[in-house]
């Protein structure tokens, strides 16, 4: 490698050692033989809400760490296997019921201090409205270019995530194998995923 | 005196006995030879493994075949076109002046490596092609509550070719109702390139098989079935591990079709496909799944072809020119599950498409789309094939394929 | 503003060191700047820049790398092969163009 000249200003692209980028899938069996906590910094999240707004922080966030050179496991767990259950996961919804800070910018347009009024609970309960929502919230998604969950998690996978679903939640949603994302690489219990998170920063959502 | 032999009392054996008999005077004979007196309902064999009882499929071939017709039971074993005799299994000799040879085709599991020859055949390895497989296949199911569950075909030719996917469909519904759908793991194993063979119609059922969480596992042409690994092997090397097999293997024509040179390597006798009659003799037209049509093997294609083919043999026995046309015109209701069914109307030309039918606009069925009505149409189907199909009475749709009511795509 | 100097090559950037002036960038200075990385440029190290070099002059926004796979037709894992660690980064500073702000 060339020497860098003095006072060349250069962004910080961490340590030269090329990252494991998921060329030896991680699988239930091979579990925590690769996990290491003096390795590369290490981001472990755990999804655990099926709703398109509690979607999206995880892979957002995952996606930044990959582009930064951290190792990304994802844990979907209860709700959040909904995220990577093939017949519904192009489908996740966004609700204004039980969420006090809805409000929207565009009300301005109706009368100025109208955006930061958060939408009455009621309206939320109305016929129509979550599906309402669901489509505004993926219009305005689509236009800062994040792409829908499915596409999303191929996104991450090729980006060399490592994504399980639990044991558990699959036993218990009853769930069917062949309706699970392509990309997850296994289905793991609690115990496997502390195991594979070792020295992981963990995000849970 | 004339006289017409047909080989094969089956759908399309019987149909021409009954369409000619009223049409050739009383200098014909007719003699119609089959080796047994079964004459078998054979869509029923589907839904044998799920609730319909194995008497049902089954009634004598005679009861269907008109006075006037003789009847002869006996194994055939060769045809002598030269000489226009037919050979049967104890020596007989049965000259004619026209042969009719609807002798149908056969699954032959004994042509996939480790299928009739394996432990596992009508253990673990199933088909439905045959009443005897159907029955096994119940039992098998009745004991089946977890694992891998593959259904496969070897390769085309088979009767009925979307029969397969209407098993998955069905025992998909079986298991999703028990509440073991998640136990039980589906895939569909075919050497095409999607779900069926046209495009559009692929696209569909493709998407239903997504719908019903079924794994599809496309391009697989089949080597051998491995017994003691349970594993159903490809010639690329793909292996798919099985708890419970259904596999349809390859169709040949019939054995004394082979022996007397008339088929093609399957042993299908190639015909002009618009007349059916057979290339090399003008004597011998060839109805049913015998033929080498490039269409289904499907009583539907035999029934659309039987009417066209009875004004074509009148002709051609008058010495005329044959005045019609077939165009390869198949009708198949695809059951889907849910009590629900699809209807695919297409011919040698005209892929599947969306639309209504019979009545362009008005159906009642809908074609290449789940409905219920078109489900009643393939149950009801079986009283239409004893009541109206077998005695050769018309049917409200035409022989030859109609676009009124279809989406171009 | 800092200026940064490579083999006689004088250029412009920002605090962190990406380009602020996209034209004072070329091919061979990119070649220079790689192998202060340690990665050696080949055509298939530079199909990519030039594709976010072009797009970004198209459309005033350094790609992200999912838009480098659906309009350039790139593969992500091959990009991440390409340049292990920080390929979004790491690209964006080779090519000559502004750091990335885009989320995904």
């Amino acid at each position: 490698m060339a020497t860098i000249p003095d006072g060349f200003v250069m962004p910080d692209f961490g340590d030269p050692a090329p990252a494991d980028n998921g060329t030896t899938p991680a699988t239930a069996t091979a579990t925590a033989a690769t996990a290491t906590s003096t390795g590369p910094r290490r981001m472990a999240f755990i999804c655990s809400k099926g709703n398109l707004d509690m979607a999206y922080p995880a892979l957002i966030v995952g996606n930044a760490a990959l582009t930064e050179g951290v190792e990304v496991l994802i844990f979907f767990t209860f709700w959040g296997l909904d995220m990577i259950n093939t017949q519904v996961n192009d489908k996740l919804k966004f609700t204004v019921s039980g969420n006090t800070a809805m409000h929207m910018p565009d009300l301005a347009k109706v009368r100025p201090g109208l955006e930061y009024k958060a939408i009455p609970q009621a309206l939320g309960n109305l016929p129509g409205m979550t599906a309402y929502a669901t489509r505004h919230m993926k219009e305005e998604m689509d236009k800062l270019g994040v792409p829908p969950v499915p596409e999303f998690l191929d996104l991450l996978a090729a980006s060399g995530a490592h994504l399980y679903a639990c044991k558990l939640s699959y036993d218990m949603a009853k769930m069917i194998e062949a309706d699970l994302h392509p990309a997850v690489e296994g289905v793991i219990t609690a115990a496997d995923f502390v195991e594979l998170a070792e020295g992981a920063q963990i995000v849970f959502i | 005196m004339n006289t017409l032999l047909i080989l094969g009392a089956g759908t399309a054996g019987t149909m021409a006995a009954n369409l000619l008999r009223t049409k050739l005077g009383d200098d014909w004979s007719i003699t119609i030879v089959d080796r047994d007196n079964e004459h078998h309902y054979q869509p029923g064999y589907l839904f044998v493994p799920f609730w319909m009882p194995e008497g049902r499929v089954v009634k004598e071939r005679d009861a269907f075949l008109p006075d006037g017709v003789d009847f002869v039971q006996r194994d055939i074993a060769r045809v002598h076109p030269d000489q226009r005799w037919v050979e049967l299994a104890d020596g007989q000799r049965l000259d004619y002046d026209w042969l009719v040879i609807a002798s149908g085709s056969r699954p032959r599991p004994d042509l996939v490596p480790g299928m009739a020859d394996g432990s596992l055949w009508r253990d673990k390895v199933h088909e439905f092609y045959t009443l005897e497989g159907s029955v096994a296949l119940r039992d098998a199911l009745a004991d089946f509550h977890e694992g891998r569950l593959l259904v496969h075909f070897a390769d085309q030719p088979i009767k009925c070719p979307v029969a397969p996917l209407e098993f998955t469909f069905l025992v998909e519904d079986k298991y999703r109702k028990a509440g073991l759908r998640h136990d039980v793991d589906i895939t569909y194993v075919t050497p095409l390139d999607g779900a069926f063979t046209k495009p559009v119609a692929s696209e569909t059922l493709g998407d239903l098989l997504r719908q019903r969480s079924i794994r599809l596992a496309a391009d697989f042409a089949v080597e051998r079935i491995d017994n003691d690994t349970q594993h159903l092997v490809s010639w690329d090397g793909r292996e798919l591990p099985f708890d419970l097999l259904v596999s349809i293997p390859p169709h040949t024509g019939a054995q004394f079709v082979m022996d007397s040179g008339l088929g093609d390597d399957l042993g299908f006798v190639p015909v002009d496909k618009h007349t059916l009659q057979a290339v090399d003799h003008e004597r011998i037209f060839v109805l049913g799944d015998a033929s080498d049509i490039p269409t289904s093997k499907a009583g539907s294609v035999a029934h659309f072809a039987a009417e066209l083919f009875v004004d074509n043999f009148l002709a051609a026995v008058a010495g005329e020119p044959m005045p019609r046309s077939f165009d390869g015109h198949a009708n198949c209701f695809v059951e889907s599950g849910r009590n629900q069914a699809l209807l695919l109307d297409f011919n040698y030309d005209t892929q599947p498409l969306t639309g209504t039918f019979p009545a362009a606009g008005v159906g009642p069925m809908r074609l290449l789309e789940p409905t219920r009505i078109n489900h009643l149409g393939k149950l009801a189907f079986e009283q239409v094939y004893w009541r109206l199909l077998l005695p050769g009475k018309r049917l409200p749709v035409p022989a030859n394929m109609s676009m009124a009511g279809k989406n171009e795509p | 503003m800092p200026t940064n100097t490579l083999n006689g090559h004088t250029f412009t950037v920002d605090d962190e060191g990406f380009f602020t002036d996209p034209d004072q960038w070329s091919p061979e200075l990119a070649a220079d700047m790689a192998e202060l990385i340690g990665t050696e440029l080949d055509d298939a190290h530079m199909a990519p820049l030039e594709f976010m070099r072009s797009d970004a002059a198209e459309h005033g926004a350094t790609p992200t790398l999912r838009r480098m796979h659906a309009t350039g037709g790139f593969d992500i894992k091959e990009l991440y092969r390409l340049y292990p660690g920080k390929p979004v980064k790491k690209m964006a500073w080779l090519a000559g163009l502004p750091k990335p702000t885009g989320c995904v």
